[in-house]
């Protein structure tokens, strides 16, 4: 028996704002999202394993801002107020939604109602009643939507990975890797290849997923992007989009077919489900020893139910576990896990690129957090995301914290024996 | 300097808010059925006794009424009827002291339950009324006090409280008994002082006469041998099952659970309404004229008392009447984890079915009765004479019975129910049918569980008038003011 069943969850992640404003308050008030201390405490003979029991301190809001006010339940109440008891939406309102980390822990502990599915419709009910949202998401708006990525850069990173313009497998690298981390795109493409998979990518072509509109509750030009990248997808004849990007995955896989109320024609992976399947498949060897110990940092949107997606070819319900089964295969990686981790893992201040952008000292805080914890465990933590990997990178600077921070993709080519050296040539991480 | 600056200086800037936004995270009472009128005007959160001491000073300079609320809804209640301040402890949450030989434990108030029965169990000890859920707060199921797993034999949360640490509404801190010798050499090993026992005089207090801030308990030896097993009756048999109940609670059964099919069918239905016997693998195994089913957990020191204890407990069912169910109920559906502790899982997997049938968004709990066990079918009959005349039973509107036989021969049954708020007529319905039962129980000399006044229905003071007039000459004598929990003891009772 699990410790519960996604399955049976209400789905709220197919609801439409309309359907949360009339049924918004079928919370049980158990504090679960709420409260310090285990989610389940024994069974009077053993100890909960750590999948039930989860850790003490689980939301970044509650951590970081101390009232009650900014976790789930406190957040749904808020919203219960706007829709069902017609209250205002205040500065204070505002605040209190965006300063989620959209890490989305509440919908782990909750197996009724999804508070973070709440707290983005409440993100769409303050920009359909044309309230301010905080700085700089409008700039962020404009920027995906007439530079089509996240900075408002004109050019992306020097190397775009070198990959033809059609195949079944379309690589999509997304803004963080193509005008910030050329290097995880590079690695990427080279694994792919090597595992002698059909990958191809959009090159020039390719636009922002159009998270932040997501997170920010403009579903307007959030249903724009989605429409635009899935016809193009289409029109390319992809079987499988396979993201290196947590943010993007889950943008792909989850919010498209959200936004869009259809399901989408093709199939979304994050890279790591397709390395798992070419080093189970043989196709992909990871030889040489990597002796070192590190401690992985699970992104987000790639643990428990933020990456449960239901389609019978996802066979892999537990996406945290297939970043894991990746590490195993490499020789002499030694990984250590930290006290919060898998599905109770913790955000690293990223908070959906919202808190990054809009609330940088929460971000940097969760982020000094998060890498104290790594730090605990190794002298290396590694992850799966180039926005997690970024922030990780800024937090241990931040905090002054000595550790390195790398990517489970670089780890694997250089056991695989791919030339990953930073270097001008390939374009290295800017 | 104003309140509001002076309770910043006391707890910290970032533990005080007064925010409509961060007060309206309090304004709830649980299933949030129940909408303060007047919510809370601050929130404070202070990190020590000595604080909250401060504070309750503070509130008494300033006039400014104060209630306690731990950080879930059902429990730790008691509502802010007055506004004023609402007092979460929720960063008093260490656990300051383990001791298995003497088998104590003392932790600060807002410890939740959960942590403290981890705690307590690694240790090779259990707190024997863990709660039902991962919220409520030691304290919070002390001023309202609930019942609990292992009720059966040990009785609710706040019956194994040896020691408390309060703050009175003037600000002193007293320690009461276990607690007030706790730096002593023999430590804190007793409840029971010279004179009254006045730690049985904040159970249950909603706060009205102080702010607990530590609580010690007496905790016991966890036996390593669990057992579980499962009996049903037919709905006619109300009379062999209290029999059952009875002799099963004299035999100190840990935990006795009782619920109807209604449960269960929930399970197993569809959303067009139908429950598909062929879907309950569980179910089809039994009778279908089995209506209620008992889930009986025991414990032992060996296999061999675990084993007799069983066959005890099936000899008595037998004797009573009762059909013996195979170990798949249990162990599938609550003997395993983590139903056990986690009922919002069990509740999570009734509510879906019934909202795809009827929109139901509300688990709604009208009341929660405590009565004599031997008037189980009693009550069970009106419930249902009640329930059937305002149409609540059965789908689409079930009403789910939920049955706990408690130590001291008391059961206390709820009615669950699953609404749909946006049609006014489930509404009125639900309504009528607790306020035709409120009349009905409260004549009968019952009493109520839980949820303190004013929600709680009138008929809980009427029927102790003395309890209730005593109890508001202490709260005079104690808080002149009126600052704590202000609500607690208003109603005028002749």
């Amino acid at each position: 028996m699990s410790y519960r069943n996604y399955e049976n969850s209400f789905n709220q992640e197919r609801w439409t704002l309309e359907e949360f404003r009339d049924w918004q308050d079928m919370c049980l008030m158990c504090g679960g999202c709420t409260g310090h201390g285990p989610m389940d405490p024994h069974n009077n003979i053993e100890l909960a394993p750590y999948e039930w029991s989860g850790p003490e301190r689980r939301c970044p809001s509650i951590e970081y801002y101390k009232q009650k006010a900014f976790g789930g339940q406190g957040r749904l109440l808020n919203a219960a107020a706007i829709w069902r008891d017609g209250a205002e939406i205040t500065d204070d309102f505002v605040n209190l939604m965006y300063t989620c980390s959209s890490c989305g822990v509440c919908n782990e502990t909750c197996p009724l109602y999804q508070p973070m599915q709440v707290i983005l419709a409440a993100r769409e009910e303050i920009n359909a009643q044309g309230k301010a949202q905080p700085e700089p998401l409008p700039e962020l708006y404009n920027n995906v939507d007439e530079k089509h990525n996240l900075f408002g850069l004109e050019t992306r990173a020097k190397h775009v990975p070198d990959l033809p313009k059609a195949g079944k497998n379309l690589y999509f690298t997304g803004c963080y890797t193509s005008y910030l981390l050329p290097r995880i795109g590079y690695v990427n493409a080279e694994l792919l290849k090597r595992g002698g998979l059909d990958v191809c990518h959009m090159g020039e072509e390719e636009m922002c997923c159009g998270e932040i509109a997501r997170q920010g509750g403009n579903t307007e030009l959030f249903r724009k992007i989605a429409r635009e990248n899935v016809e193009k997808v289409k029109s390319m004849g992809v079987e499988r989009v396979i993201c290196s990007c947590a943010h993007c995955y889950k943008t792909w896989a989850k919010e498209y077919p959200w936004v869009l109320q259809e399901e989408l024609p093709f199939t979304v992976v994050h890279v790591m489900d397709v390395l798992k399947e070419l080093i189970d498949e043989g196709k992909l060897t990871p030889e040489i020893e990597v002796n070192k110990t590190v401690t992985y940092h699970d992104p987000c949107f790639l643990r428990g139910i933020n990456a449960y997606v239901t389609r019978p070819e996802d066979v892999v319900s537990n996406k945290h576990e297939v970043a894991r089964s990746v590490l195993a295969a490499i020789p002499g990686l030694e990984l250590k896990e930290m006290d919060r981790h898998g599905r109770w893992s913790y955000c690293c201040g990223g908070g959906g690129k919202i808190s990054l952008n809009c609330y940088p000292d929460f971000a940097a805080a969760t982020g000094a957090e998060r890498i104290t914890e790594a730090k605990e465990a190794a002298d290396e933590v590694i992850t799966a995301c180039p926005v997690c990997y970024n922030q990780l990178r800024y937090a241990a600077t931040e905090a002054n914290v000595d550790i390195e921070v790398g990517d489970i993709s670089v780890l694997l080519a250089k056991s695989c024996g791919i030339d990953t050296e930073y270097n001008e040539v390939k374009g290295g991480d800017k | 300097m104003g309140f509001y600056e002076k309770i910043q200086n006391i707890v910290g800037p970032e533990y005080v808010s007064n925010s409509p936004e961060v007060c309206r995270a309090y304004a709830y009472n649980c299933f949030m059925t129940y909408k303060y009128s007047v919510p809370p005007e601050y929130i404070i959160q202070p990190q020590t006794t000595q604080q909250v001491s401060e504070v309750v000073k503070a509130c008494n300079e300033y006039k400014v009424p104060l209630t306690p609320k731990g950080p879930a809804g059902g429990t730790g209640s008691g509502g802010f009827h007055h506004g004023g301040v609402c007092l979460d402890l929720m960063y008093m949450d260490k656990i300051t002291h383990i001791d298995p030989i003497s088998m104590k434990a003392v932790t600060e108030a807002g410890a939740s339950y959960f942590k403290l029965s981890q705690e307590v169990f690694k240790a090779g000890m259990m707190l024997p009324t863990t709660e039902y859920s991962c919220g409520p707060t030691v304290a919070g199921s002390i001023v309202a006090p609930v019942v609990a797993f292992g009720k059966t034999r040990y009785g609710r949360c706040c019956d194994t409280v040896d020691g408390l640490e309060v703050v009175l509404p003037d600000g002193k801190i007293v320690t009461l008994g276990s607690l007030a010798y706790e730096n002593s050499n023999f430590g804190p090993f007793y409840r029971y002082i010279n004179g009254p026992d006045l730690v049985n005089m904040f159970v249950g207090s909603n706060g009205a006469y102080g702010i607990i801030t530590r609580v010690a308990f007496g905790c016991q030896k966890r036996p390593p041998f669990w057992g579980n097993s499962f009996y049903y009756w037919t709905e006619e048999q109300t009379a062999e099952m209290e029999e059952f109940m009875l002799e099963a609670t004299g035999m100190e059964v840990f935990d006795i659970h009782l619920n109807d099919r209604w449960k269960f069918d929930a399970l197993f239905t569809t959303p067009d309404g139908v429950t598909h016997h062929e879907l309950n693998f569980l179910l089809n195994q039994y009778p279908r004229d089995a209506y209620f089913f008992m889930q009986n957990t025991f414990c032992a020191f060996s296999q061999e008392e675990l084993d007799e204890k069983k066959k005890q407990l099936d000899e008595l069912c037998v004797k009573c009447k009762g059909g013996i169910m195979g170990p798949e109920l249990a162990d599938t559906l609550i003997g395993n984890f983590p139903t056990m502790h986690a009922p919002v899982c069990i509740s999570n997997q009734v509510m879906k079915p019934l909202f795809d049938m009827n929109k139901a968004n509300y688990h709604i709990i009208p009341d929660s009765y405590i009565y004599p066990t031997v008037k189980f079918g009693e009550v069970f009959r009106k419930i249902k004479e009640v329930y059937v005349k305002h149409n609540y039973w059965g789908f689409p509107t079930p009403a789910i019975l939920d049955g706990f036989p408690m130590k001291g021969q008391a059961i206390c049954t709820q009615t669950w129910s699953y609404i749909n708020t946006r049609d006014q007529d489930q509404m009125d319905r639900i309504f009528a049918a607790r306020t035709e039962l409120r009349e009905w129980f409260g004549a009968q000399g019952g009493v109520h569980e839980e949820h303190q006044p004013p929600n709680v229905p009138a008929y809980a003071w009427e029927n102790q008038k003395s309890d209730y007039q005593l109890g508001q000459l202490i709260k005079k004598a104690l808080d002149p003011n009126d600052i704590l929990s202000p609500c607690t003891f208003e109603m005028e009772v002749k």
